[in-house]
């Protein structure tokens, strides 16, 4: 019984199953089905070795290959707009939103709806579905503020989802009034 | 004998290409092919009329490229140039919106007509997952190329398109991410879509077509069941080159006259320019090909017991797309239940689809 050598890699086995049958003495033998003992490993032969290193070098060689690729696929910190850093911003002036009316505008970087509902009270969010993310509007006829990808509608005074597929409210933003102008900030 | 240069010539390139590439083999190989003849047989021309769209995309989309700039301040204004100035650009454009779509539709009948004939089956198993391969790598081209004018409706359709693939678990935050090109649909994603639609499909999509061209002719022209059970004094075959060839070539003359007239007859639009922070212009829809799953989330509502709706959803359209993979290995012919059942699912998918359109289309 014999593990590889350097001159004979493919013999070995065959040798094995032989002694296997003919000694009745399985302890050595490499290959898991003639041993006694059902959960005893095989020993790896040199060629099996040598196969497992290579898949591990070449995946390892892939993994690298591939990272400055998937790095140079987000796209560089400069590139996201600086709008992001803004907390507040003036929309309009009161005059301008008369009561029963809304009015989408830009916040930064995202879009947000600035309500004013019947009731004269200013309300303001964030004009991001909470469905699938599409840009949401007021709707006078409907009182309402309503995505029109898919039909969902949200509460205008509080923001709650009351119809269609969206999961959650509207995320509020703060409204008031300065000087006769209409002031949004983060909440 | 009379010399004739002319035929001596040709004589001499085919003696220049005979000693160089295997060329009886590979004409042994396409005479080889035979087209069964039955009531069914008009579903053969569905592939090759695939082929031709795509031939006309390949060449349109080239030309498009002449005028086309991959940027968001100029890409709308690029397509209105095409559309109104560029001599004959409207006719170009149009043919290639008109062809994507009319591709689209074909590849859909020719995946339905080999769905019902079994074509699927041992051993064509690899041509049926190169097939919806090519199905999968149309919506793409389709969904990539819509971004591309950069108008309201295109927009807001890539919005949500990488909105619903940010829902798939584990990767689709990376996914989304990484075509969206940041949080937000912006410029980084008009250039990541006009890579993906130029280059990156075009490659992906050379492969899988040879490997289903090949497979297809390894295997010959499937036969469905009540043919093979003729007896062979009454099975009748056409030879592919040249007979039925021929036929396909008139058939690919008809679908490019057709394509013509809805061309001439119907110039494709552009809606006006996409503004990022503008709400969703009411009646919003995705092309006609995206209404099924489109309506489909739409029904759902927002949690289904303990999961999110459009998760529900997506897992939904997952476990049909999977089970259309997998048919081959369901329905291998030897049951006669398990043929029927897989029948009555094609059959329940494409009715469920063609309502679910209808809805979409009429709400």
């Amino acid at each position: 019984m014999t593990d590889t050598t350097d001159n004979n890699e493919t013999k070995p086995v065959e040798t094995a199953l032989d002694e296997c049958e003919c000694t009745k003495k399985c302890s050595d033998c490499p290959t898991a089905e003639h041993k006694n003992g059902d959960d005893e490993v095989p020993p790896m032969t040199r060629n099996d070795f040598m196969r497992t290193l290579f898949a591990l070098v070449a995946l390892t060689w892939g993994g690298l290959t591939s990272f400055p690729i998937f790095m140079y696929l987000n796209p560089p910190a400069g590139d996201q707009d600086e709008h992001s850093k803004v907390t507040s911003i003036e929309v309009c002036k009161v005059a301008d939103l008369p009561p029963g009316t809304g009015k989408n505008f830009r916040f930064g970087s995202f879009p947000a709806v600035l309500i004013c509902t019947e009731d004269k009270q200013l309300h303001a969010y964030k004009a991001i579905c909470t469905h699938l993310g599409c840009t949401v509007q007021f709707r006078a006829d409907k009182q309402n503020v309503y995505c029109a990808c898919h039909g969902g509608e949200y509460d205008a005074a509080t923001g709650k989802n009351i119809a269609g597929p969206p999961p959650k409210p509207l995320t509020a933003l703060k409204a008031e009034v300065k000087d006769g102008k209409i002031i949004v900030s983060l909440a | 004998m009379v010399y004739n240069p002319i035929v001596s010539s040709k004589n001499s390139v085919e003696q220049f290409l005979k000693d160089r590439l295997p060329i009886e083999e590979i004409s042994e190989l396409a005479e080889k092919k035979k087209v069964p003849i039955h009531k069914h047989s008009i579903w053969y021309y569905m592939g090759g009329i695939a082929g031709i769209l795509l031939g006309i995309q390949i060449v349109t989309g080239i030309l498009l490229m002449v005028y086309y700039v991959p940027e968001i301040n100029a890409a709308h204004a690029s397509i209105l140039k095409i559309n109104s100035q560029v001599t004959f650009g409207w006719f170009i454009r149009s043919l290639h919106s008109w062809s994507a779509n009319a591709m689209i539709l074909v590849v859909i009948v020719h995946l339905f007509s080999t769905y019902f004939m079994k074509a699927y089956r041992k051993p064509r198993e690899i041509t049926w997952f190169s097939g919806l391969a090519l199905l999968g790598l149309c919506l793409a081209f389709g969904f990539t190329g819509y971004l591309l004018p950069w108008d309201d409706v295109s927009f807001f359709a890539t919005k949500i398109g990488l909105d619903i693939a940010s829902k798939v678990p584990l990767i689709g935050d990376f996914l989304s991410h990484a075509l969206r090109g940041g949080d937000a649909v912006s410029q980084n994603t008009i250039s990541r879509f006009f890579m993906i639609h130029v280059a990156v499909l075009p490659a992906i999509l050379l492969v899988a077509m040879g490997v289903h061209l090949l497979m297809v002719q390894f295997h010959g022209i499937s036969e469905p069941d009540f043919f093979k059970k003729l007896p062979d004094t009454k099975k009748t075959y056409e030879k592919f080159f040249p007979q039925f060839f021929y036929k396909d070539i008139l058939v690919w003359i008809l679908a490019v006259n057709v394509l013509i007239i809805l061309t001439m007859l119907s110039p494709w639009g552009i809606g006006p320019e996409a503004d990022p922070f503008a709400a969703a212009p009411i009646g919003i829809k995705p092309e006609w090909y995206f209404l099924a799953p489109f309506q489909f989330l739409k029904m759902i509502p927002p949690m289904v017991g303990p999961i999110e709706g459009e998760l529900a959803g997506i897992g939904v359209i997952s476990l049909v797309a999977l089970a259309m993979i997998f048919i081959p290995f369901y329905d291998t012919g030897e049951s006669k239940t398990r043929s029927s059942i897989a029948t009555a699912f094609g059959a329940a998918i494409l009715i469920g689809a063609v309502v679910l359109t209808l809805m979409g289309a009429l709400s």
